[in-house]
């Protein structure tokens, strides 16, 4: 494992921030991090960097456990979170490099201008890196983070701030890391992001994991995923009726027209040609079908919204 | 070269370059500059107005001054050097990469000592050209304590790096700085004020024993104060006693190792999050 936790556990006075965390990122995967706002996430992070102690628990990288003071591991990682807008008068080039000697990279400038290039601040590499907009700055810190060609690379909210282009170019960054071998773990609330690019995810809610899988495995899990969509000629008068008695069907609305069924389905098995042919017995004619999976913001939603369900019902 | 070595002569560079292209360094070395011609006036101003044709020590006061305020200076740097990146967020961008408390707090000590020696780089062949202009000597003992003088500097550094790592925030840091000036002058005003009293005063009785205590806590500052080791090891090199000046720069010394590991664990303590 690559980052493996055991019983994390990080408390601030009464207040639990991280409860028995048990997280695992194998070599090579792009691990999504999600939580909403406050979930400890950051807090996660600092303890993985050894810049936070917890309460209780352990971490291990690469193997190897983190200890009390230890610090030479961080040689190895990448971390990429938001830049804070003062830095010192150093540019956007100058700081790299600076990190690039921090990490003890003999010559750092090869890399560095591909980097630089790639996320197109090749053109403001000798501007003052506090005069850089917000997005820009994301960017440079992940050209700082890249810069010693680290083995874990841990982003928080890589792309917040980021326009579209922006958000492509550190997209294609991140894969090109992966590509080469490198493993990713993502903190983020933008969902939409972690769903392009995490082989696997883990949802922190409170503190707690409530569930670590691929994102497939999260929506068998969730056992509710597929909305189904069917266009009809027309309406047949037991139709509704006979679909809302399957199992399988859990949601069903009728558009006005009739001609329409949209439904939410237990996606477990594989229920089209059931619906399929129900709809023909019933004299109906089939003019289009499309379906389309729970996207990981919904399954984001439902884990967390069961989450807190099952709390306030003790 | 150890990764904490290596670690912490990239962050000096860093910071002795950022000293270096900045103006507070400057205006520092104008301040004291000043200052030191000014009491040169004023030294050969009194020799003309007296008729006197000697004047003891004509450098000595101008190099105190120069090298207090470079103390002082050095000392509200350092009390800014972890508490401001800190406030900012960006100490914590800087412990991504691998930094600890231990290379950060060498890193700091060593572009100060650096720094402070360029001032004096600066400072002391301006003294010595005044020297030419007024026809009084530089004398080379007091050069000589001037070279001894980064260890009177050092714990200054120390303790402004230990107020900057104990602090919640950057002003807060800056207002126990304050207060730590303000009681060592404090102390020697008030022992000063204290010695004034006449025994026929009514209250002379009752002030003895705040005088006893002051005089207490002014010794124990000779030893602790890095403007007193200033003072006291200028005064040594200028009288060629060896064994004082080598006693006030191993007391200096000593006191910047206390201080540092006291920041540091301060540092582990507080850590380096906003």
């Amino acid at each position: 494992m690559v980052i493996a936790t055991e019983n994390l556990t990080m408390r601030y006075g009464e207040r639990l921030v991280v409860d028995g965390l048990n997280l695992s990122v194998r070599p090579a995967e792009i691990y999504g991090f999600l939580g909403p706002n406050g979930a400890g996430k950051t807090t996660t992070i600092h303890i993985l960097l050894n810049l936070l102690r917890p309460t209780s628990g352990g971490v291990s990288l690469f193997g190897e456990p983190v200890t009390p003071g230890s610090f030479a591991f961080r040689r190895l990682i990448g971390v990429a979170a938001e830049e804070p807008a003062e830095l010192s008068r150093l540019t956007g080039w100058e700081l790299v490099r600076y990190f690039a000697r921090l990490c003890a990279v003999g010559a750092p400038e090869r890399r560095m201008e591909g980097l630089f290039r790639t996320l197109e601040l090749w053109d403001v590499r000798h501007a003052a890196a506090r005069d850089y907009s917000r997005g820009m700055r994301q960017k440079l810190s992940l050209i700082r983070a890249l810069v010693h060609e680290p083995k874990l690379l841990i982003l928080d909210e890589p792309v917040s701030g980021l326009d579209p282009h922006g958000i492509r170019q550190v997209r294609e960054t991140i894969d090109a890391y992966r590509n080469d071998g490198g493993t990713v773990f993502i903190s983020s609330h933008i969902l939409s992001e972690i769903e392009r690019s995490a082989d696997r995810v883990g949802i922190l809610h409170d503190g707690h994991l409530l569930i670590e899988d691929t994102l497939d495995g999260l929506r068998r899990r969730i056992g509710k995923g597929r909305r189904f969509v069917v266009e009809l000629e027309t309406l047949p008068p037991s139709l509704e009726a006979r679909l809302r008695a399957m199992p399988y069907v859990l949601e069903l609305s009728v558009s006005e027209s009739g001609r329409r069924l949209e439904m939410l389905l237990d996606d477990r098995d594989d229920v089209r040609p059931a619906i399929s042919a129900i709809v023909t017995e019933s004299g109906g004619v089939i003019l289009g079908m499309q379906s389309e999976e729970m996207s990981l913001e919904e399954a984001f939603v439902t884990i967390t919204n069961q989450n807190v369900t099952r709390l306030a019902g003790g | 070269m150890s990764l904490r070595l290596r670690v912490a002569k990239a962050i000096a560079y860093q910071e002795i370059r950022d000293a270096v292209f900045g103006w507070s360094l400057y205006l520092t070395v104008a301040v004291a500059v000043l200052g030191g011609t000014l009491l040169l006036y004023n030294a050969t101003r009194a020799v003309g107005e007296s008729g006197l044709e000697i004047v003891a020590r004509p450098f000595y006061q101008p190099l105190l001054v120069a090298t207090s305020l470079a103390t002082v200076y050095l000392a509200g740097w350092a009390t800014l050097a972890i508490a401001r990146p800190r406030d900012q967020g960006s100490l914590r961008v800087l412990f991504f990469a691998p930094v600890d408390p231990v290379s950060l707090l060498g890193a700091l000590m060593l572009a100060a000592l650096a720094v402070y020696a360029l001032f004096m780089f600066v400072t002391i062949p301006v003294f010595a050209l005044l020297s030419l202009l007024v026809n009084l000597p530089l004398p080379p003992l007091l050069l000589v304590g001037m070279l001894v003088s980064p260890a009177f500097a050092a714990p200054a550094i120390a303790i402004g790096l230990f107020i900057s790592a104990v602090a919640g925030t950057s002003r807060g840091a800056m207002f126990l700085f304050g207060i730590a000036v303000v009681l060592a002058i404090g102390v020697q005003i008030g022992y000063s004020a204290l010695q004034g009293v006449p025994p026929a005063s009514q209250y002379y009785d009752t002030l003895l024993f705040l005088r006893e205590v002051l005089r207490a806590a002014r010794e124990a500052l000779r030893w602790v104060s890095p403007l007193a080791l200033v003072s006291a090891g200028l005064d040594a090199a200028l009288r060629a006693d060896w064994r004082e000046l080598l006693v006030s720069a191993l007391a200096g010394i000593g006191g910047s190792a206390v201080w540092l590991v006291l920041a540091g664990w301060a540092l582990r303590r507080r850590g380096v999050l906003p």
